[in-house]
């Protein structure tokens, strides 16, 4: 074996290969799965629909890419859903004449219209692709986040209602 | 405290070899000199990560061989030894030990990469919960949200209030959180989760004061189920401490760590 | 090569056997579209295919087509750089070079046009919902693409043939090596309209009905994309030539072998470099037009489930600047007169080992139970301070510096300026260097103060300092260079065989880098065919680990080499 012939080099070169394979598989792995369909009914219990609202917001939804639930760190990209004024409580506080369900409705499909201060408006509606959220699935996320430190009053029964109110509303800053 | 010894003397190895002029042994010593630097460096900081260790240690051998192979000469000089190792006459009485050794330690290394080992699982302990809307002080309601320190308004006092709180913090929060509000009081080492440390950006600095005072005046017992109120030996402060009292403290300690309290949005 | 003749007429036999081949290969990938899909049976979305799976079996010949399509585009826009400037210069070894490299060009052309054959048939095969749909949209960009295919064929035929033929009017052969690579560019913008669609979808409506051809072209990530694959296929097509060129030399039998294929892996190494130092701003531009389309994309390409891949390409592009510096270094040795530089080799590898372990260190800690317990978190108080963008593009910045100034030190070993103010200019450009170092520094760590969108200035400000450093610096270089007397001359071909390997690692490395980022951009669209448009239902919709990914890579990227082995062998030297 020559000290530059094909063997040796193809051997220099399964060497350099098996390495980054190797940090390949030494860092941490994750693995990004397509999410599934949940069924939401009329007949699915509030605890379900907060549980299906985090599933929804941990997978398809993709929040917690910018938002966290506790705050942490010191540069956020979106404000964080716990802490010590979390979600639930200062949804209904957020813009007067507003309740929690149709703060979160309107942020969610228009998170344009009230931008927390201090962030920059980056996140895409929700009911529209990519993020693409049935109406239902929106009242899950929902549920979810009126669960984190207030009462949960969204239903699937509200949808009609809040489309109707919300038809036309510009939200300001 | 044995990774300063593996300093110094891989510090006498370095000189030695590199006034020798061996660069094998010059590389050797500075290789272990950066690895036990890194490790003493735990003495002041916390310990670096394996993960981050190893990549730093991998990284400095590359730079190091990298280094005496870029002259010929250097590099024959660098090979030298081990060449001698392997064929020389005279190197045979090492020779042998190496040739014992070398797989030996492949294979306990091997082995204790493999062998299972026993470590606690990862808990997800929430450090700062989302307070109650109101709790109980000795009898009296009080609401977290929008709750401010009354005696931070005071001016004139500040310094007076600051100095009484510092009085109250030696008496009764040194001993875990520190004298350095670090959380390494002497009673420290005995807790797990650790006491809390005041500086640094993670905990007060990041919290309103109106949040610091339900934590000290409810201690472990106030806690919420997710931040596992079992596992935390703060004492429930307003059984001892009056309501002034805390707010002293807390002005106190946000004035030694240099932090700010945060406000309500 | 002996049948090569002087007359204009073989050139464009050879030409002609060139369409008459890939017009073979595109009708037999039709009939074997229409032969399987007969034998299967119609309308259905998805086959899979048994073991290897259908989605790796497209990543891996999409992966091996595109290198070999690389190379196939990088090598020529080397050809003609190099015969350009031995015509200039008036130097045959450049023309040598030159020439030397187009041989390769045919038969890599047939095995790329074969594996392009296999992708169309198992994309239509595989994936005949998502292909149909791209068919109906791309129909007239497909047949664009097949004309400017046979327009490369015919000029990459006419190009190679006619070199001898045209050794008198240099310019004119020149000329047809340009029209070789504007028919290669535009096959380029060609293809990222397809891919730049998947990523960044526009032109379209909601349903995925075609509303504007021209927005369905010139979508967020096309240009971004075009340029991105130009320069880096720059690059590449040097780094390849500079391992071919190590190769050789390590193979070569005689001392004039050697010298020559020392020199060969010089250029191509230098012409890599060139091509490598744009490349992170290209990227950035890139980066920019994606979080433009749909910040989610953006973020969670570089925060969410990549984020630990961009830790991998930290340790890729530090391994690249190691290796190219260390090669410079150990070419130093052969120069007499370089003695007096090889001194500050030793502080410019401190520089870019320290910029390296900077770079890869992670901002999220992995890290044991015991370890984060002692932490407090998963954020370390001195490594953490590494660990943020800030930190990490200045560290970058200062491995472009510290590469920069290791050839500048290459380049002046054999000279000595002759100008009366040599020491004053000597001292501007340290001057220079002191004050584009220290205003990098002081941005970087400003950049820890202020909020992240200032922050973002704050590394274009970095890019515009070290791009004024390099211009200055060369200007200064130019005119104190300017008639220097020789103090020694390059022993060409003097050089260890470690120095010939960091070549070979730089090739294999940009290679697995390439494979890496394309995974990365493809991967950004996770379960979507077409971001947004098209959702993935097959089977096999979900990004695997990083461990199986880096496997798939490392495959892809040793079937590459294999065959560009087999050509660089059925194409040496003394064969025909």
């Amino acid at each position: 074996m020559k000290k530059g012939g094909f063997v040796s080099i193809l051997l220099f070169f399964l060497v350099v290969e098996a390495f980054y394979t190797l940090v390949g598989n030494i860092i941490p792995q994750v693995e990004s799965r397509p999410p599934k369909e949940i069924r939401i009914t009329r007949e699915t219990s509030i605890d379900d629909l907060v549980f299906i609202g985090e599933r929804i917001m941990k997978e398809k939804g993709g929040c917690f890419v910018c938002h966290e639930l506790e705050p942490r760190e010191a540069q956020p990209r979106a404000p964080a859903f716990k802490g010590p004024d979390p979600i639930g409580r200062r949804a209904s506080r957020r813009v007067p004449g507003m309740d929690a369900d149709h703060y979160l409705w309107q942020s969610l499909v228009d998170p344009r219209a009230y931008v927390v201060k201090g962030f920059f408006p980056i996140m895409p509606p929700v009911n529209k692709p990519p993020v693409n959220l049935s109406d239902e699935e929106i009242v899950a996320v929902i549920a979810f986040l009126e669960s984190l430190g207030g009462e949960v009053t969204i239903s699937l029964d509200k949808i009609p209602r809040l489309k109707k109110d919300l038809e036309g509303v510009k939200g300001g800053r | 405290m044995w990774w300063i010894g593996a300093l110094l003397l891989s510090l006498v190895v370095a000189v030695v070899a590199a006034l020798r002029r061996s660069p094998l042994f010059t590389a050797i010593g500075l290789f272990f000199l950066f690895f036990s630097f890194l490790r003493s460096l735990s003495l002041i900081i916390p310990p670096i990560p394996a993960f981050v260790l190893r990549w730093y240690l991998l990284l400095a051998g590359v730079a190091l061989l990298l280094y005496f192979s870029i002259r010929e000469e250097t590099f024959e000089r660098f090979k030298a030894p081990l060449i001698a190792l392997l064929v020389e006459r005279e190197m045979r009485f090492l020779r042998v030990p190496v040739f014992l050794l070398f797989p030996l330690a492949m294979a306990y290394m091997a082995y204790a990469y493999t062998k299972p080992a026993l470590s606690p699982p990862a808990e997800s302990r929430t450090i700062h919960p989302e307070p109650p809307v109101e709790f109980s002080f000795r009898g009296k309601r009080i609401k977290v949200l929008g709750l401010e320190n009354p005696l931070r308004k005071d001016r004139a006092n500040l310094a007076r209030y600051i100095a009484e709180g510092k009085e109250i913090y030696y008496r009764n929060c040194v001993f875990c959180h520190g004298d350095l509000w670090d959380g390494k009081g002497i009673f420290a080492h005995g807790f797990n989760p650790a006491p809390l440390p005041f500086r640094g950006t993670d905990t007060i600095a990041q919290l309103p004061e109106g949040y610091v005072f339900w934590r000290v005046s409810t201690g472990g017992p106030g806690l919420p189920p997710n931040a596992t109120p079992w596992s935390s030996a703060m004492p429930v402060w307003q059984d001892m401490l009056s309501e002034k009292e805390i707010w002293k403290v807390i002005l106190y300690i946000y004035d030694a760590t240099g932090n700010k309290p945060r406000t309500w949005e | 090569m002996t049948s090569e003749g002087s007359a204009l007429g073989y050139p464009f036999l050879k030409a002609l056997k060139g369409v008459v081949k890939i017009l073979a290969i595109l009708a037999i990938s039709y009939l074997a579209i229409y032969l399987l899909n007969a034998l299967l049976g119609d309308g259905v979305d998805y086959r899979n295919l048994p073991i290897l799976g259908s989605r790796n079996l497209i990543w891996l010949v999409a992966q091996v087509h595109l290198l070999l399509g690389a190379f196939l585009l990088g090598v020529p826009m080397f050809a003609v750089t190099v015969e350009l400037i031995g015509w200039k210069k008036g130097d045959g070894r450049f023309d040598r070079l030159a020439h030397d490299f187009t041989r390769l060009f045919t038969l890599t052309g047939t095995i790329a046009a074969i594996l392009g054959g296999i992708l169309l048939v198992s994309l239509f095969i595989l994936y005949p919902g998502f292909s149909g749909y791209m068919r109906s949209i791309y129909s007239p960009t497909w047949h664009l693409y097949i004309g400017l295919v046979l327009g490369e064929v015919i000029s990459m035929y006419l190009y190679y043939y006619s070199w001898k033929a045209l050794e008198g009017r240099k310019g004119m052969h020149i000329l047809l090596g340009i029209i070789l690579n504007l028919f290669g560019i535009a096959i380029v913008f060609v293809t990222d309209i397809w891919v730049a669609f998947m990523m960044t979808p526009g032109g379209v409506d909601e349903k995925g009905n075609l509303v504007s051809m021209w927005d369905a072209i010139n979508t967020y990530a096309w240009m971004p994309l075009n340029i991105h694959r130009l320069i880096a296929n720059v690059a590449f097509g040097g780094s390849i030539a500079a391992a071919y060129g190590a190769y050789r030399f390590l193979s070569a039998g005689d001392d004039e072998r050697r010298a020559y294929y020392d020199w060969m892996g010089y250029i191509g190494n230098f012409i890599a470099m060139v091509g490598l130092i744009p490349l992170p701003f290209a990227g950035y531009l890139l980066a920019m037009e994606i979080y433009a389309f749909n910040e989610q994309m953006g973020i969670s390409m570089m925060g969410g489930t990549f984020s630990w891949l961009w830790f991998m390409q930290a340790v890729i592009i530090g391994a690249i600047f190691l290796a190219a510096n260390y090669y410079l270094w150990t070419a130093m040795e052969k120069i007499e007169g370089a003695e007096r530089y090889r001194g500050y080799r030793k502080y410019l590898l401190l520089v870019i080992v320290v910029c390296y372990g900077v770079w890869l260190t992670p901002h999220s800690l992995v890290a044991t139970v015991e370890e984060a317990r002692a932490l407090g978190g998963a954020f370390h108080p001195v490594l953490g301070v590494f660990g943020v963008m800030a930190a990490k593009i200045t560290a970058v910045f200062f491995l472009i510096m510290a590469t920069f100034l290791s050839f500048m030190l290459y380049r002046r070993s054999d000279k000595r300026p002759t100008v009366s103010w040599a020491g004053k200019g000597n001292l501007l450009q340290v001057l220079l260097l002191i004050l584009s170092a220290g205003a990098i520094i002081f941005l970087g760590v400003y950049g820890y103060f202020v909020p992240a969108a200032v922050r973002i200035r704050m590394s274009m400000a970095q890019v515009v300092i070290v791009f004024i450093f390099m211009v200055l610096f060369l200007i200064i270089e130019y005119f104190l260079y300017r008639n220097a007397e020789a103090v020694g001359r390059i022993r060409w071909g003097d050089m260890p065989g470690r120095s010939q390997y960091a070549l070979i690692f730089l090739a294999i490395t940009f290679t697995w880098l390439m494979g890496l980022m394309g995974y990365i951009r493809s991967g950004i669209r996770k379960f979507w065919h077409i971001y947004g448009v098209m959702p993935d239902r097959s089977p096999q919709a979900y990004l695997p680990a990083h461990g199986v990914s880096t496997f798939i890579i490392s495959i892809a990227i040793l079937i590459f080499f294999l065959l560009i082995s087999l050509v660089f062998w059925m194409a040496r030297e003394g064969r025909h």
